[in-house]
């Protein structure tokens, strides 16, 4: 009964316009004013300030600053250059253009919109000139920019894994295949849309032309290589690796490729500001609903509730990814994660499935969130620098949606695809 | 459509958010290169070991908290958090439009009042304390909590006041 109501409100408020943060903060405070008085009351600035300064969230404003240089500073556009000269002359060229590209920023960002917004300003006018509608490329590059967080780094495997505690290195090993998988099967789908629609393919790159670009991109491949090469050596802890990674995005776009200029600082570093609290503020408000969940009992009782249902490993898998993929057509990806983990970590973990593989599987899903209608922050990105309204483009995201929900379902029911390469590298869990 | 002249007062209130919002905007860039720099400098000590840190925790935390609260008050002011927006949206220029921003605006309060109210005795009940290395007063780190909830609760009641003055509300 409480339960309920406590949701209920806070879907109210989230529904009536309140922004996230505060439904969320304002639920709790109700909740404790109905259940234990004023006294509770301290916990909420409490929580909040606790809930947003740990050293490991601060990988969120660092990962969103390396992209942002990135896509300032001119590595992004050479990077799909390089894609351009490797994959540009198959049938539907830019289309694998863009999931490529993607795929190689996946290794230098950690966030999705950031990724979307830094491609779709470059790829969007130039596959409108190749003779692309821009419905098409629009709709692609949203599903492209959903790789980058699960190809490592990636914001929500650092919030998963402070939430839950469960290494973050190993949560960005797992990413790599299954990021990889999902490049794929967006290629897959590409190819087979540009065949029915017969979309034209660039010329062949001569192997001066790739040599070339890739000696122009080279500078850009730095960066991944400092991240997870420095993670996996246990140089840096993901915090510092995101932060050596900024740097080293902002000495390229300055001494390297000279398109950053000093006057541009001060506004990369304010869009960076605003995108990281927007997140930022989220999750503050989160650890205190979080706090009140617990304090309720609530992950608990509902967890026992699900386990009386079923204890099929399997069933209960698919009974949580549902529910995650609905709650993804309402809800933003970070807050259902921030939501959601204290219930279904305890009740996946329980019928024996691996934290780390949850955690991808819980990311993917929260990706697939960022494009499903009505609420996508990927869809809206990508709408407002396309000008493509949110529905057209949402009806040409679908064959994109289904190939990432047949991905989710692969990494969900082969554990092997995520768990493999961390305990390769990192040593079996526990 | 007649020019509508602003008073002086509204000019006033015009020029203190001005110069608060380039507040807000720099501080937090300026907490977030504090960050950066910081976090470098683990890095390049852990190799060079030049100089001992041992402070660094402490401006880490400090620089965080700050750039996330004013940071957050400085998105609030244009309305850049993260929202649901379709109702509002579908009801915008109507009456029962206006009536929701003012059922927002009073949501928005009730959290605001706390988060600010408590988030200050929070504040007072750190009085007293110092941080271990620099010895800088501890209320220096949770003031920014309640600052920033002043701040926002100022331009949610500016945004009422505006939503409550709209012209050319339709029944």
């Amino acid at each position: 009964m409480v339960t309920a109501a406590i949701f209920a409100l806070l879907v109210l408020l989230m529904m009536l316009g309140v922004p996230i943060a505060a439904s969320m903060a304002l639920t709790s405070i109700l909740s404790f004013l109905a259940l234990g008085g004023p006294d509770l009351l301290l916990m909420v600035p409490q929580r909040m300030y606790s809930g947003t300064t740990s050293f490991t969230l601060l990988a969120i404003p660092f990962f969103i600053l390396a992209g942002n240089l990135m896509n300032t500073g001119g590595i992004t556009a050479r990077l799909i250059l390089f894609a351009q000269c490797l994959v540009g002359h198959i049938r539907g060229g830019l289309g694998h253009v863009t999931v490529v590209t993607n795929m190689i920023m996946a290794g230098m960002s950690g966030a999705a919109v950031a990724d979307a917004v830094g491609t779709g300003n470059i790829l969007i006018p130039s596959m409108e000139r190749a003779g692309y509608p821009r419905v098409f490329s629009a709709a692609l590059v949203g599903a492209a920019s959903t790789i980058g967080p699960i190809i490592p780094p990636s914001i929500p495997f650092v919030i998963f894994g402070s939430m839950t505690g469960t290494s973050v290195g190993r949560l960005f090993l797992a990413g790599f295949v299954p990021g990889v998988l999902m490049g794929l099967l967006l290629m897959i789908t590409v190819a087979i849309i540009s065949k029915r629609r017969g979309y034209p393919h660039g010329r062949r790159a001569s192997l001066g032309e790739l040599l070339r670009a890739t000696v122009q991109a080279a500078p850009a491949w730095g960066s991944p290589l400092i991240i997870i090469g420095g993670i996996l050596a246990g140089v840096f802890t993901p915090t510092e690796a995101a932060a050596v990674a900024s740097v080293y995005a902002l000495a390229v776009g300055m001494f390297v490729y000279r398109e950053i200029r000093l006057a541009d600082l001060p506004r990369i570093l304010w869009e960076t500001v605003r995108n990281s609290v927007q997140v930022m503020f989220i999750i503050s408000a989160a650890s205190i609903f979080g706090w009140l969940l617990i304090q309720q009992q609530i992950p608990t009782k509902m967890v026992e509730g699900l386990m009386a249902l079923t204890d099929q490993r399997w069933l209960v898998l698919l009974i949580v990814n549902v529910i995650l993929l609905i709650l993804g057509c309402f809800m933003e990806g970070i807050a259902i994660m921030l939501l959601t983990i204290p219930v279904f970590v305890p009740l996946v973990t329980r019928v024996g499935v691996d934290p780390v593989h949850f955690g991808v599987i819980m990311a993917l899903n929260s990706m697939i969130g960022l494009l499903t209608p009505p609420v996508g922050m990927c869809l809206y990105a990508v709408s407002s620098i396309s000008k493509v309204p949110i529905w057209p483009l949402a009806k040409e995201l679908w064959p994109y949606i289904v190939a990432l929900t047949v991905c989710l379902f692969l990494i969900t029911y082969i554990p092997w695809l995520t768990v493999w390469i961390p305990n390769l590298v990192m040593g079996a869990a526990r | 459509m007649s020019h509508v002249s602003e008073t002086p007062v509204e000019s006033r209130v015009g020029r203190i958010d001005h110069a608060l919002d380039v507040a807000m905007r720099w501080i937090s860039a300026v907490c977030l290169t504090v960050l950066l720099c910081l976090v470098s400098m683990m890095v390049l000590v852990r190799f060079w070991p030049v100089v001992a840190l041992g402070w660094e925790d402490e401006v880490v935390e400090l620089a965080f908290a700050w750039m996330v609260f004013l940071g957050s008050a400085a998105v609030w002011r244009s309305g850049e958090h993260i929202v649901i927006d379709f109702i509002p949206q579908a009801l915008a220029g109507t009456r029962a439009g206006r009536a929701l921003e003012m059922i927002i605006g009073a949501a928005m309060l009730g959290f605001l009042g706390v988060f600010a109210w408590y988030g200050w005795l929070l504040t007072l009940q750190s009085q007293g304390n110092t941080s271990p290395m620099l010895v800088l007063p501890r209320p220096l780190w949770y003031v920014s909590v309640p600052v920033s909830g002043v701040v926002m609760i100022g331009y949610t009641i500016a945004r009422m006041v505006k939503a409550f003055r709209q012209p050319g509300v339709k029944g």
